[in-house]
């Protein structure tokens, strides 16, 4: 069967109402005749889902541009294209809200199958790909997840530090376990712990740490311990060393450092209290804006030379007025003309 | 009353380094001071020996002599070896479970914190004495009310005298402490009040006991943490 002799068979079943039968004999012929201007105008408008026809409507215009009828055809198609797009898009809002509720409600599993859903349906809704990373347990989805999110706005640069964050931790998994502890989440801590204690590799050292820190977390989980800010933790654990300095240095002077004023109060003191700051940081190893401004740590924890670095500074910041204290007092016991007894 | 032992573990740490090395000190300056101090020597080079490294408060508020070397030095010496059993002793039965909440370093930390507050407070209050104090007591006063802070449902091992009988029951902290402390506080008023002299740092013992406060500024943040939560620490 020639072109013309499909293409009137087709015409008459669509002028007689079989439309199924039309488009599929349109589709024959301009696959016989890809520039068939009528059989692609007929698919225009019998064609299923809505791109399917506007590309065909582009395929008439590339064959004859002057089809003003087409031309006016296309803008209604693209003027519903838009609506349609609008009303997913404020379905997959809605469900969005629906997915925060059950992450409210701890249901996050059934959170994160309704956000795979709409990534299914929509696979650049950053949303939905910012849940996705906050709902996963692997990092290697974390990681996915800040990938196409950077991909879709590289202008974000939350995500690009938390993709740099992940990465790091993606190296360096049991910092990311001590990390969620360090933030209060033991069930997610715990998940890690497990999962790393059994992956293939694991020494039987490494076994036995990564057990006893289940134990513990399971333990604080079953005693019900209260989560501590880190921050609070830092400011607790840097005042001690600076106390006991102070201590000190009301006893060299006194108990009236302003009566007798020495160096150690107006430059050692606040030494002292910058070396056990630092300390402290380098010791507990939080999470730290130190690391991240200073040092450039994706994982905002410090490398463990970045650590031993920060901690012999803070060793040097809290020694040298403790030594030069003790030169003063040194100097003055060579000088001291030793009372006679009462 | 003698403390013997702690009877429950640890839970952070396996081995009481800091307790053990701060005993070894203590013990090695207390052997070591007769090459210091050879035999037959006279009062007053005992007496020189004394102001250089005891803390003596009317020194120390006039701010002469060594200061803070004689602060520190007199927290690691003791009067005789019955001073220093004793003192270790109650060391080695409250220090472990301390440091093993504290950490090593910072338990060091509190215990010269815990010495040098009771160096303070018996310069507040005998300010006028140009009597030398020696001894670590302070400081295991500091580490006891750390101890029944954090471990207030601890038991010791106590060697109890009825009647010459001797028995070892395992007796609360708490009710350990309250004795000891018990026994200070009335010599403590009256060295206050009317000038008595019993040759014992009473005060420097209360000083310590009450720098036991500041054992939240050193725990772990677990231990701290479990503080708060009222469980045990």
């Amino acid at each position: 069967m020639d072109t013309a002799e499909l293409l009137r068979k087709a015409l008459r079943a669509a002028r007689s109402g079989r439309e199924l039968t039309a488009r599929d004999l349109f589709q024959d012929v301009v696959r016989m005749d890809p520039d068939n201007e009528v059989a692609w105008m007929w698919l225009s408008g019998l064609l299923d889902p809505l791109e399917d026809r506007m590309a065909a409507c582009e395929r008439v215009l590339s064959i004859n541009p002057g089809n003003q009828r087409i031309k006016a055809y296309l803008d209604k198609l693209l003027k519903e294209y838009e609506a349609e797009r609008l009303t997913i898009l404020a379905g997959l809002d809605k469900q969005i809200k629906q997915i925060r509720w059950y992450v409210e409600n701890g249901k996050r599993e059934d959170a994160l199958l309704f956000v795979k859903n709409i990534l299914r349906e929509d696979n650049n809704h950053k949303e939905a790909w910012l849940l996705f990373a906050e709902l996963s347990v692997s990092i290697d989805d974390k990681v996915r997840a800040y990938e196409t999110i950077v991909q879709i706005d590289r202008s974000d640069q939350s995500a690009i530090e938390a993709l740099k964050r992940y990465r790091y931790f993606q190296r360096n998994p049991l910092e990311l376990a001590v990390s969620y502890e360090e933030d209060g989440e033991f069930d997610k801590a715990m998940n890690l712990y497990n999962k790393l204690a059994m992956r293939p590799g694991t020494t039987p050292a490494e076994f036995e740490r990564i057990h006893r820190n289940i134990v513990r977390l399971e333990d604080a989980k079953i005693e019900n311990v209260r989560y501590i800010r880190p921050s609070f933790t830092i400011l607790r654990l840097s005042v001690g060393l600076p106390l006991l300095y102070i201590s000190e240095v009301f006893i060299q002077d006194g108990l009236n450092p302003i009566k007798h004023p020495t160096l150690d109060l107006w430059i050692g003191f606040p030494l002292v209290v910058l070396g056990s700051f630092l300390l402290t940081v380098a010791g507990i190893r939080v999470r730290h804006v130190i690391w991240r401004r200073w040092f450039g740590q994706q994982g905002e924890r410090g490398s463990v030379a970045m650590r031993a670095l920060v901690a012999v500074t803070g060793w040097i910041l809290v020694l040298t007025p403790h030594l030069l204290l003790l030169w003063n007092s040194l100097l003055r016991l060579q000088f001291f003309q030793i009372p006679a007894p009462p | 009353m003698i403390p013997l032992n702690d009877t429950e573990p640890n839970r952070y740490s396996w081995f009481p380094f800091m307790t053990i090395l701060i005993i070894a000190i203590n013990t090695f300056i207390e052997f070591a001071k007769p090459l210091y101090l050879p035999g037959h020597i006279t009062f007053l080079q005992y007496w020189e020996f004394m102001m250089r490294f005891y803390f003596t408060p009317k020194l120390i508020l006039a701010a002469e002599g060594p200061g803070i070397i004689s602060s520190i030095t007199s927290v690691f010496m003791h009067a005789n070896f019955f001073h220093l059993l004793g003192n270790m002793g109650a060391l080695w039965v409250f220090g472990r479970r301390v440091e093993d909440a504290c950490g090593a370093w910072r338990f060091l930390v509190f215990y010269l914190l815990a010495g040098i507050s009771a160096n303070l407070i018996t310069t507040l209050v005998m300010y006028n004495s140009p009597i030398p104090n020696v001894g670590a007591s302070g400081a295991i006063f500091g580490v006891m009310g750390a101890y029944v802070l954090l471990y207030p449902g601890g038991r010791i091992r106590t060697l109890i005298f009825i009647s010459f009988v001797p028995t070892w029951p395992r007796i609360r902290a708490g009710w350990i402490v309250l004795y000891f402390l018990g026994v200070q506080i009335i010599p403590a008023l009256e060295m206050m009040f009317s000038n008595a002299n019993y040759g014992v740092g009473y005060w420097a013992h209360l000083g310590g006991f009450f720098s036991a406060i500041f054992i939240f500024l050193f725990l772990r943040p677990e231990a701290f943490a479990r503080y708060l939560s009222e469980t045990p620490v």
